[in-house]
């Protein structure tokens, strides 16, 4: 029976619909995390044409062929770049985006990797680093002697030093941004890879055209909506169920032949 | 004197592929802008010796209903859906084919391509290029693509007369024998997919109708396996009568 196969792709993309919504929901309270969507496809059509069908018998409302499909595949998972609400810290190092972009970050392999999770440290020798210890890019060094760090909405990072007045502007940060997000590849621990989807990058201080701007004491939380996903979960079991119905007919109605006496 | 058995087979071969229908259309529940399939019967006649004739079942041919589907908001740039009866037209590199499935990427060229690699077409049959330079892209219900208050381009939008000779080629992708005309009761909602318009109540219930026709069919064979049963012990002995 070819519907048992079809339903089994059926089951299959339910199956992947609903891993995608239990990492949402895994990754709520997750810094920074865009919530995933389940992408699907329909596959390929058999066009089976019978002796006796007859293209010319009802007109032109009747295709001469029956074409039957063999079921689902799932083309892809995006990433919904809504923006996460922000949550004040009073970190002095915790930096959220309001707008478009990401911080660089540079991998120990010497690749770099994008983030919004701007829950940022200082590290022994004063650079600023995420909390995995990679340098945020370009590299910003804190003098151990600063009493008082503010990073303004343009990224600019002004440190007071212990006996001064004026405060000295110690680097700038810059933001990345991509043409297509939703291209970009997760690479795990809040960052992502440019992809050829996403396109390159293009860099610019925050607050530049199209760039958003930074807000120190602040981290972005996880754009993941509990009702929606919880219906979204909703509706995946059900449609999960309704295929493994499809399966339990198609196993019926082949018991039904096998009694034929 | 088996035509009895032949029709019923003819039935259940209908009715199983049927089944099929009914679980490509559950399997695509969630696959955007999805359309789903009914199958239509007909009567084939065909000549016998005696005065009547005889009527097998033939499974004619599916019938795609483009019922649209609901939009869902997605949040995405390039996620386009269309209010309307419309279009989309794409190219695989052979040929043109047509799709309401807006989930549009970019490719490794800037061009603005579909889930599967197919390029979209603009209004004057040309890839569609969006520069990568962070400008943010709006996409107007008429189909223009702007960056600011540059037009990046227009994409091309068709309708059709006759939507039943259109063909599905997988992937979300139909072809057609007629020629497109330009959309004009279509709109463009950036941000949004269509959803597929597969029902689960009218599914189940056809898949019910389904089962049983062909558990019906069934036990009409066995009547007549036993008919036939009965005559030949019953007219192999004589004497028995």
């Amino acid at each position: 029976m070819q519907s048992l196969n079809i339903a089994s792709t059926g089951m299959l993309a339910q199956q992947t619909n609903v891993e995608v919504i239990s990492n949402n929901i895994a990754n709520m309270n997750t810094t920074a995390f865009k919530r995933h969507r389940a992408q699907f496809q329909d596959l390929l059509y058999q066009d089976l044409r019978r002796v006796g069908s007859n293209s010319s018998d009802a007109g032109t409302i009747v295709p001469s062929g029956i074409q039957l499909g063999v079921g689902v595949r799932t083309a892809a998972t995006y990433r919904v770049n809504e923006q996460g609400s922000l949550i004040l810290t009073d970190n002095q190092f915790d930096l959220a985006i309001r707008g478009n972009g990401y911080f660089q970050v540079l991998l120990p392999d010497g690749e770099t990797a994008y983030s919004r999770d701007g829950s940022f440290q200082v590290s022994q020798d004063g650079t600023l680093v995420t909390a995995d210890g990679y340098t945020v890019q370009p590299g910003i060094t804190i003098p151990s002697e600063a009493i008082g760090v503010t990073i303004n909405e343009s990224g600019q990072v002004l440190v007071k030093l212990d006996g001064q007045t004026a405060e000295s502007n110690v680097g700038q940060i810059q933001l990345a941004i991509f043409q297509n997000d939703a291209g970009l590849e997760h690479a795990g621990n809040n960052l992502l890879l440019e992809t050829e989807a996403s396109g390159a990058p293009s860099t610019a201080n925050p607050g530049t055209d199209g760039f958003g701007t930074l807000f120190q004491g602040y981290i972005e939380s996880s754009n993941v909506d509990p009702v929606q996903e919880i219906t979204d979960l909703i509706t995946a079991q059900r449609a999960y169920e309704l295929n493994s119905k499809v399966i339990e007919t198609s196993d019926q109605m082949m018991a039904t032949v096998n009694q034929v006496r | 004197m088996e035509n009895a058995i032949y029709i019923g087979l003819s039935r259940q071969s209908a009715l199983r592929r049927e089944l099929s229908l009914v679980a490509n259309n559950i399997a695509n529940s969630s696959t955007a802008a999805f359309k789903r399939e009914i199958a239509l019967y007909s009567p084939y006649e065909t000549d016998t010796k005696m005065e009547e004739k005889l009527d097998f079942v033939i499974d004619h041919g599916t019938i795609v209903i483009h019922q649209p589907g609901t939009l869902e908001p997605t949040q995405n740039t390039f996620d386009v859906a269309i209010e309307g009866p419309g279009f989309f037209v794409v190219d695989n590199g052979n040929q043109q084919l047509f799709t309401r499935n807006g989930n549009f990427k970019l490719d490794p060229d800037n061009q603005l391509i579909t889930g599967n690699g197919e390029l979209v077409m603009d209004e004057g049959d040309n890839p569609i290029f969006i520069p990568q330079d962070g400008r943010k892209i709006e996409i107007s219900p008429d189909g223009t693509i702007s960056a600011g208050i540059e037009v990046l381009g227009i994409l091309k939008l068709v309708e059709f007369d006759d939507l039943a000779r259109m063909q599905k080629r997988g992937g979300s992708l139909f072809d057609t024998t007629e020629a497109p005309k330009p959309a004009q009761e279509s709109e463009l909602l950036q941000g949004h997919l269509e959803t597929s318009n597969v029902s689960a109540i009218s599914e189940l219930t056809r898949m019910i109708d389904v089962q049983r026709s062909y558990e019906g069919v069934k036990n009409m064979l066995d009547k007549e396996a036993e008919r036939l049963r009965t005559s030949v012990r019953k007219l192999g002995s004589p004497q028995a009568v």
